[in-house]
Order: structure tokens, then C-alpha cells, then sequence
């Protein structure tokens, strides 16, 4: 047998492996609902959000969250944040609707209920630097959507903290495999994404879009979780894909990265993601970046209190 | 008949966090009313409950004029501070509220004079070694990397740092130290000669800075390892080795004229940090077309921490690094010519 050959079979056996990896992984996500730290009223309340706000019952929420009191107690504490915008200290779950709005504690339940999808025992790397990631990218989303005018800031929230849902599905299903991921990114330095394709064949996009799809989550949260590492190829919510693609960066330079040095320079006007939204939006070429990069160091600092904050109250 | 406002004053006009962050490029020159409508904010409120009061909406403004006119942002966690600053020139002014010293700012014929004494009341100027590590470890993990890479060509193993207004020379030996720290780490960097150029226009902080003795204080963020190897004692405080202060070499200039700054070329890397928000917009213009002279294709200019050059040049690209941001030199392409 000679050399190109082996090296074929080598490459077929390694697509094989890939594709029973993926196909390991659909079959495990199936049962996802089964797991018992996974609260019960996560999917109705994925559901019950994509509903429009008038359509939304307070007093659905109200129930749904009283239902677990750890779950109560740590809205509330969120709620209380200065992150979340409160006018006055909330004690209640109706007391939290009405000072902070639907909208807003939607945003902070929803939080509160994935910090919780994986137990920490679970985590291949240290879930308060996920958290703080995940967190630092949905606020950073939602404000850079506020800057450039973007219709639906609040939609820029939830999809800047659902995008790396994949690392939640591989930290549940592939511990082993996703732990010697994290070990490759963190000696190398290298992007999680570039990692688990070294490692895994798969990246976090695709274990994320095989969740999202299984919980069935609306077609731009698949989108943005699938494609914020590729926006061009994204046919599908460009728009999104680009603003939460961009924070994720951002949040990476600024302190809520995966808790290593990534020795890159990034140039944002050089970003595909950039180019999208400057199509979009031309007022874009006179965005001052400058001033709003300084301007998130200041939710650096709260994201990181708020979220050690929550795991050192146990989550 | 009021005096037309610099462009710079018109260009940095935006709106607060919670506003569209636009410049107004191309905007029509405003008057001082208009221009005053304009720099009003909204205040960022959810950032300011965590201090337990709500801000006042005219400190705020004065940050953004500061912001417009020097340059120099001050996060909402600096704002109390920019507040006692305010409030020293307010006492110095006669101004009994933020809103009468932000007219002093905005309105008055010597605004500009005033915002100069309130950027000097922030005392930026003080220094210490290793003041921005993150700009450090940019320097030597991802720019000095890229450089080594554009100019891997025999001869040309020469790598060239500027200090522009290196005061008493904490910021060029700190460059200095993370250079050599860099050479004697990787392999591949041996053959390559390193370089610091420290300039400043005032003599007598030249002088200190060839002595090389700092106190203790000013050694507190350096790394222990390097606190051995690039210090000696010296009666009760401490100086740079011979062998760090040989590879800077100290010289007056003034970034202010021309023929002074012309000598200076063929930089790889420049460092001004907190000098620019001393100048006025035209100086700071013209020293950033001089930087721009100076550096090679590609070359970076690092500014202070909260520094920005939005609107003052076309001809620089911000780039971020871990931690820090930095400037690098646009080339225009011009096909006959090559790189320009």
C-alpha cells in the first residue's frame, strides 16, 4: 500500500469518527430533558418567550418562577443589579416584573435558568469565566444594537448569551473529549472554536445548532449560534449574526475572554462582520470605536461581581 | 460676534452611552448654542446606581467635551474622580455648580485654556514603570512577533521603538526591559538588535532619566524577576543596569516643530501616552501626521490607556490587543510607487 493511500484511509477513518461523533452527540442531546439538573421550566419558558410582550402573562411568569425557590432567589438578586437597570431594591418576583418590565426579566430568568444547565461538577473549565463571557456578550450585544439603532436590542441580549450554548452541550455530553479541548486552547492560546476542530472534529456552532434545533429556538438564536463564528455564511439574520459576532470579539479583548491571553491584534473594519453592518447601517463608518470600547470596561467590572456573585451564593 | 469652534470640537460630538455613538463628520460648523445642544447627554443611568446617586447630567458633559477636545476618556468609574478635579478648578474659577463650570468650558473665550488647566489638574503626567502592562505584553507577544515577520530579511534585523515625551524614563526603559525580556526568551529573536529612542522636551527630566534612580514606589508594578535582573541598588533607592540604559538613548525634542521630529524615522513602534490631551487640536493633528512620517509601513502608534484619535486622523487604523488598543499606520497603495 503506498503512501497516498494510507493517507486516504487515514482521512476516511477520520471523517467516520467525526461523523459518529456528531451522530454520538444528536443521539445523547435527545435525552437532554432528562437530566435532572436541568430545570423543567427552562423549555416552556424558551417557548413562552418567543411570544410577542402583550401576548406574555405576568402571572404566568410569576408562577413559573416561584416554582423553585433557588431559582427566585437568584432573580431576584439579578434583578437587583445595576446591570439590569433596577429603579429601587425588588424583593418579589411581581415586584421584579414591574420595575424592571416583561422584557427584562425574561432576559433574567433566562440567565439564571442556563447558569444552571450544567452543574459544576461538569465543567471542563471554570463555568464563572463561561458565564462571565456569555453575560459580558449579551450586554455588550445589546448595547452596541442600541448604538448602531438595531430594531430589537432585547433580541441582541438573549442571542449574545445563548451563542456559545455548544459549549454548555459538549461540557454535558463530550466531558472527556471537550476537557482535552480546553486544555489544547488554554496551553496554545488558541480560539475554542479552532481547538475543538483540532480536537473534535466539531465545533461548539454545531453542538449548539443541534440543541437549539432539539429545543426548537427561534431561526435567528439557531443562527447566531450556528454561524458567529462564520458571518459571512450566514444567509439567514446577517444582521444579528454580525452585531453578536462582533461583541463576542470585543468582549474577548476587553477582559471577558475565556480567562487566557489570545496574542491577536484584531482590526474591526477588516471584520466581515463590520462590513455587514456597515452595508446595513452606513452610518457605521463614523462609529467611534474608540470610545466604546472604553466604555465597556465599565460592564466588565459588574459582570464579573455579578457573576461570582451568583456561583458564590451556589448555583 | 463669537469665534468659530476647531473642528476637532465639532467632530467628537456624540451622545452618551445610551445614545447613537456617531461622530458628525461633514457636519456644518456649528455655533456655541448648537454645539452645546449637541454635547448634552443622556445619562447612562443603570451605570450610575451603583454608586447609590444619580450622576450629575453636566459632570457628564464635561467628560464628553473633555473626550472631544483632548481626547481622554473618563469611564464612568472615573467620574467621581474627574468630579474632585472639576470641583479644585471650580473653586479656582468661582464657578458654584458643574453647570456653571461646564459654561466655563463650552461658552467662555478662554474655554480652551481652562479645559487644558482641568486635563492638568487630572495629572495624568505621573508615571512609574510598567504603568500599562497590557500595552507591554502587547508589544511583545502579537506586535513584535508581526514585526519580526514583515522585516525577516537580513540585513534588516533592527527593530526601532520611539518613547515621544518620555518624561523621567520610566516608559522607555519599561520598553527596554520587555524587549530584552522577549530577546532572551525566543530563540529566533537572537540575531535581531534592539532599540529605544526617549525623547522630551525638557531638559531636566532628561537628565533624571539618564541617571536611571527611581524610589521603590516608582518599581511597584514591575515584575520581580525583572526588579532583579534590570535594577541595582543605589544608596536608598535604585537604578536601571548599564546594560538596560544602553539600549535607550535619550534625546531633547520638542514634538512641536518640525525640523526637531524630522530626524526621527524609520520607527517600527511609538509610544506618546498622555501627551496629546496637552495640545490643541491643530498641534495634535499636525503631531500625528509627523508620527505617521516616522513610522514604517505598517507601524504603530500606542496612545494612553483612555486616549482615543477618533477624528483627529484618517491615516491611522485602531486596532485591539488584549487589553489594549493601539493605532497602526494606514499605507496608501499607490501602483506605480508601491507603498507610500
Amino acid at each position: 500500500m503506498n503512501k497516498t493511500e494510507n493517507t486516504q484511509i487515514k482521512q476516511n477513518e477520520e471523517k467516520a469518527e467525526e461523523r459518529d461523533l456528531k451522530e454520538l452527540l444528536r443521539s445523547r442531546i435527545k435525552d437532554i430533558d432528562s437530566i435532572p439538573t436541568i430545570p423543567a421550566i427552562l423549555r416552556p419558558l424558551l417557548h413562552y418567550m418567543e411570544q410577542t410582550v402583550d401576548q406574555i402573562e405576568v402571572q404566568k411568569i410569576v408562577e413559573l418562577v416561584s416554582c423553585d425557590e433557588s431559582i427566585t432567589a437568584q432573580c431576584l438578586h439579578m434583578a437587583n443589579s445595576p446591570l439590569f437597570g433596577r429603579t429601587h431594591e425588588v424583593d418579589t418576583v411581581r415586584g421584579a416584573v414591574i420595575a424592571l418590565g416583561v422584557r427584562k426579566l425574561r432576559d433574567i430568568l433566562l440567565s439564571c435558568l442556563l447558569v444552571r444547565l450544567a452543574p459544576k461538577e461538569r465543567w471542563a473549565m471554570d463555568p464563572v469565566i463561561f458565564w462571565q463571557h456569555s453575560f459580558g456578550c449579551a450586554l455588550v450585544s445589546r448595547q452596541f444594537a442600541r448604538k448602531i439603532n438595531y430594531h430589537d436590542p432585547e433580541r441582541a441580549y438573549l442571542a449574545g448569551l445563548l451563542h456559545d450554548l455548544g459549549e454548555v452541550v459538549n461540557c454535558i455530553f463530550l466531558p472527556e473529549e471537550f476537557r482535552a479541548t480546553v486544555e489544547k486552547a488554554c496551553t496554545e492560546q488558541l480560539p475554542f472554536f479552532e481547538a475543538e476542530q483540532a480536537t473534535l472534529g466539531l465545533t461548539h456552532c454545531d453542538s449548539g445548532k443541534m440543541l437549539a434545533q432539539h429545543w426548537g429556538l427561534a431561526e435567528e438564536l439557531t443562527s447566531v449560534i450556528f454561524y458567529h463564528h462564520d458571518v459571512e455564511q450566514a444567509k439567514l439574520h446577517p444582521v444579528l449574526v454580525a452585531i453578536v459576532s462582533l461583541s463576542d470579539t470585543l468582549c474577548r479583548m476587553r477582559g471577558l475572554g475565556y480567562g487566557f491571553y489570545e496574542p491577536k491584534q484584531t482590526d474591526f473594519l477588516d471584520d466581515p462582520a463590520w462590513r455587514i453592518l456597515t452595508r446595513e447601517y452606513p452610518h457605521m463608518a463614523e462609529f467611534d470605536l474608540a470610545r466604546f470600547t472604553f466604555e465597556l470596561d465599565e460592564y466588565t467590572l459588574q459582570v464579573r461581581e455579578l457573576v461570582s456573585s451568583i456561583f458564590s451564593k451556589g448555583s | 460676534m463669537p469665534c468659530r469652534l476647531r473642528r476637532r470640537w465639532l467632530l467628537r460630538v456624540s451622545d452618551g452611552i445610551d445614545g447613537p455613538l456617531l461622530g458628525s463628520k461633514g457636519a456644518p460648523q456649528l455655533t456655541h448654542g448648537e454645539l452645546r445642544m449637541r454635547t448634552e447627554t443622556a445619562v447612562p443611568a443603570e451605570n450610575w446606581r451603583r454608586l447609590g446617586k444619580a450622576p450629575d447630567p453636566y459632570l457628564q458633559r464635561i467628560r464628553d467635551v473633555v473626550y472631544q477636545v483632548a481626547g481622554i476618556f473618563q469611564s464612568d468609574e472615573n467620574l467621581p474622580f474627574l468630579e474632585e478635579c472639576a470641583r479644585k478648578r471650580m473653586q479656582a474659577v468661582d464657578a458654584n455648580s458643574l453647570r456653571q463650570y461646564y459654561d466655563r468650558l463650552t461658552v467662555r473665550r478662554d474655554r480652551e485654556a481652562e479645559l487644558h488647566r482641568l486635563v492638568g489638574e487630572m495629572n495624568l503626567g505621573e508615571t512609574c514603570f510598567f504603568r500599562n502592562p497590557l500595552q507591554l505584553e502587547a508589544l511583545r507577544r502579537v506586535v513584535l512577533p508581526a514585526i519580526c515577520q514583515d522585516k525577516n530579511r537580513p540585513p534588516c534585523h533592527h527593530v526601532r521603538v520611539w518613547s515621544a515625551g518620555c518624561a523621567t524614563g520610566e516608559e522607555p526603559y519599561s520598553l527596554a526591559m520587555s524587549l530584552m525580556e522577549t530577546m532572551e526568551a525566543e530563540e529566533t529573536l537572537q540575531e535581531w538588535t534592539f532599540e529605544v529612542l526617549a525623547t522630551d522636551w525638557n531638559n531636566g527630566f532628561l537628565e533624571k532619566a539618564k541617571e536611571g534612580i527611581y524610589s521603590l514606589h516608582a518599581l511597584r508594578h514591575v515584575p520581580p524577576s525583572l526588579q532583579q535582573k534590570c535594577f541595582r541598588p543605589c544608596r536608598d533607592q535604585f537604578q536601571v543596569t548599564d546594560e538596560v540604559k544602553a539600549m535607550v538613548s535619550f534625546h531633547p525634542l520638542n514634538l512641536l516643530e518640525e525640523h526637531s521630529v524630522s530626524w526621527a524615522k524609520d520607527m517600527d513602534a511609538i509610544f506618546c501616552c498622555n501627551v496629546l490631551i496637552h495640545f490643541d487640536g491643530s498641534a495634535q493633528r499636525q503631531t500625528i501626521q509627523r508620527f505617521h512620517d516616522s513610522l514604517l509601513p505598517n507601524g504603530y502608534l500606542f496612545v494612553g490607556n483612555s486616549e482615543s484619535l477618533y477624528g483627529v486622523s484618517d491615516n491611522f487604523r485602531l486596532v485591539h490587543f488584549p487589553g489594549s488598543t493601539a493605532y497602526r499606520k494606514v499605507c496608501l497603495q499607490s501602483p506605480a510607487a508601491g507603498v507610500i
